[in-house]
């Protein structure tokens, strides 16, 4: 299959049940990610980004919905073999300090990353470990600290090290920055970008930071209550937002004003996303939005094309 | 001169096992009555630092090495931490990051608005009462009967940094310092919460100082900002001479590290390494390691803030060079 996409996510629905009840975490996503193509998710906390970022990868398995990864349903895949299959699929989380176990030295925490994977002998992890701590821009010292020596901007890069010490084709950074100073985070998403050109890695790259989304993304899927409402290339998305939505997140962006009087009035997005539990009928969106109207409330939107490759779930969209 | 503060040649410094950490090196600034004062850092410049001193909330490794801290007619770092008790809540307000230490879980919401107000004792427990549900109004909460008697694991985040507000006017402080009051909060909500704060602040003409990492908060809602790096100002500016004419290199490399969608296929401009602990005393500028412009100058003297213009000052040797060569 020569057009078959390095991941395929088809019509995925996650819920979880707490006391009893019914949690929406992910309903119904379906996207396509191709190597070396980085897919954005943004929306608020709640909106099912990072549980749909741990679905992709079968961290968290998926109520319906299929997830192919090189042309295979990693949910038929045996424990070995998905474990095989892990190799080529990686996370990075926002705090790399509590994802890397603080008794482990940063050389022996990169380097269990290929044992657990069987990859080289002793001599070549090791000198692979070298590689990789000069690659991100660590020095060689580093190998003998322990996680919690070093800084955040640090940590993050030993993070990066461990995922990518296994060469992996698809890497979930779930929030990968946004613990760290601005001036870190710079270096660390141009750290990215670089890696991601030399290894030709697809990227899922979850922030609610827009504007970096927007600099590293070539899709970009925004997802409210777990429902994805807008999807397009980052340019059509963020030049023309269809979406009630995606054009208040985009709008909450707070930018360096030219002049005192042009700060942003500071309007904001009425109330707080709804419960999970029980979401709205109709569109999600329909209780906080400026546009919405009856129609809202009793049909839910489909996703339709609004342009090519740019769909949208509104009525009102095109 | 209700809620003004000047703060004179700060220095505060951390006790470690391995030495002495110098966390803020001789800051001074002033707020006036009614401004709103941003002040902007990344981690370690010292910011939060600054702020708890001058509260007597530093850790207890921390201490005041120097300085003063003029509040009305007293110096705050001079209070006995009995007097300190009787201004903090009181005639200071304070609203902090951390959406779970703010509130205490086991307390109701209307029980922890009333607290400062009996612990201060101004007023009795019906009209404290009557004041909180007022206060949960004003921050914007819906029905406040309901939210009184709720727990702060009932409420979004959001939601608590509302109450949290609540608790920090309850005594209608003339100053109110709000430590990233926003950063755990979603950008949709960070706005709400700004908005409420700011059109509080306005109409109650409250003097207040807001500690932030975030360029677009703090140029979207404050009048006046300082830029801190390793426990010194590098900076400080009204919101149009920092948006127009930011001087710093430091500060400009912030402005820069901003990352949008004018930025796409364009090499980013990143601020080469990153802040180190201060073991010593620094010597010179604090940035120099990571100045691009930095010079011998720059790693063996401390600069000095020089006006720049109305209301504009930085501490950089090469912009002074630079003025003298034109003048």
């Amino acid at each position: 299959m020569p057009d078959e996409p390095l991941l395929r996510v088809e019509e995925v629905s996650k819920h979880f049940k707490v006391r009893g009840r019914t949690l929406h975490a992910v309903e119904r996503v379906s996207f396509e990610l191709d190597a070396g193509q980085t897919l954005g998710l943004v929306g608020e906390s709640g909106s099912g980004k990072s549980t749909l970022g741990r679905v992709a990868l079968r961290l968290l398995e998926a109520d319906a919905g299929r997830v192919v990864f090189q042309g295979r349903d990693i949910a038929k895949l045996s424990s070995k073999e998905l474990r095989q299959e892990r190799r080529h699929m990686q996370i990075i989380f926002q705090d790399p300090l509590a994802s890397l176990n603080s008794r482990m030295t940063v050389g022996a925490a990169i380097e269990d990353a290929m044992i657990i994977q069987g990859v080289g002998t002793r001599a070549e992890r090791r000198k692979h470990v070298d590689e990789l701590l000069e690659r991100v821009g660590l020095p060689l010292s580093a190998g003998n600290a322990f996680p919690f020596e070093l800084s955040g901007g640090q940590q993050q890069r030993v993070g990066i090290a461990r995922a990518l010490a296994v060469k992996p084709k698809l890497v979930v950074c779930d929030e990968p920055i946004s613990a760290l100073d601005v001036s870190i985070q710079v270096q660390i998403i141009d750290l990215l970008k670089d890696l991601q050109k030399e290894m030709n890695l697809a990227y899922i790259f979850i922030s609610h930071n827009l504007g970096v989304v927007q600099y590293l993304s070539d899709r970009v899927m925004v997802l409210y209550l777990g429902e994805v409402v807008e999807q397009g290339t980052a340019q059509d998305l963020f030049a023309d937002p269809q979406h009630p939505y995606t054009r208040v997140l985009i709008d909450s962006i707070l930018k360096i004003p030219e002049s005192s009087a042009e700060r942003r009035p500071m309007t904001g997005l009425p109330g707080e996303m709804p419960s999970p539990f029980s979401p709205p009928v109709g569109c999600p969106f329909h209780p906080r939005c400026a546009l919405a109207q009856d129609r809202c409330s009793a049909e839910k939107p489909q996703m339709r094309a609004v342009a090519d490759g740019h769909l949208a779930a509104c009525h009102f969209a095109g | 001169m209700s809620g003004a503060l000047q703060v004179k040649n700060l220095h505060v410094r951390f006790r470690r096992p391995e030495g002495v950490i110098h966390a803020v090196n001789g800051v001074s600034f002033e707020v006036a009555s009614g401004e709103w004062l941003g002040i902007l850092g990344e981690s370690g410049s010292g910011k939060s630092v600054t702020m708890l001193a001058l509260l007597g909330l530093q850790s207890e490794s921390a201490f005041v090495a120097q300085g003063e801290a003029l509040f009305g007619d007293r110096d705050l770092l001079k209070l006995s931490e009995r007097k300190l008790q009787s201004v903090r809540g009181r005639e200071i307000g304070m609203i902090f990051q951390s959406l779970s230490a703010g509130l205490n879980p086991y307390i109701r919401i209307g029980d922890q608005v009333m607290e400062p107000m009996l612990q201060h004792a101004l007023c009795r427990k019906p009209e404290a009462r009557r004041r909180a549900l007022a206060l949960l109004s004003e921050v914007g909460l819906a029905d406040p009967e309901t939210q009184f008697r709720r727990y702060p694991f009932e409420l979004s985040g959001g939601m608590r940094q509302r109450v949290m507000t609540a608790v920090a006017l309850a005594c209608q402080p003339q100053l109110l310092i709000a430590d990233e009051p926003t950063t755990a909060l979603d950008t949709t909500i960070a706005i709400q919460v700004l908005r409420m704060l700011r059109d509080i602040c306005e109409k109650r003409q409250m003097t207040t100082v807001m500690v932030t990492h975030d360029l677009g908060v703090a140029t979207n809602v404050c009048d006046r900002i300082i830029v801190m790096y390793g426990g010194m100002v590098m900076e400080t500016a009204d919101v149009d001479a920092f948006v127009a004419r930011a001087a710093h290199p430091y500060t400009r490399g912030l402005k820069e590290a901003l990352v949008d969608h004018r930025d796409r296929g364009r090499p980013l401009r990143p601020i080469p390494g990153a802040a180190e602990t201060l073991w010593e005393a620094p010597r010179g500028c604090p940035f120099a390691p990571r100045c691009s412009l930095a010079d011998e100058r720059c790693d063996r003297e401390i600069p000095n803030l020089i006006a720049l213009g109305e209301g504009h000052e930085a501490a950089c040797h090469r912009l002074e060079e630079g003025m003298s060569d034109v003048g």
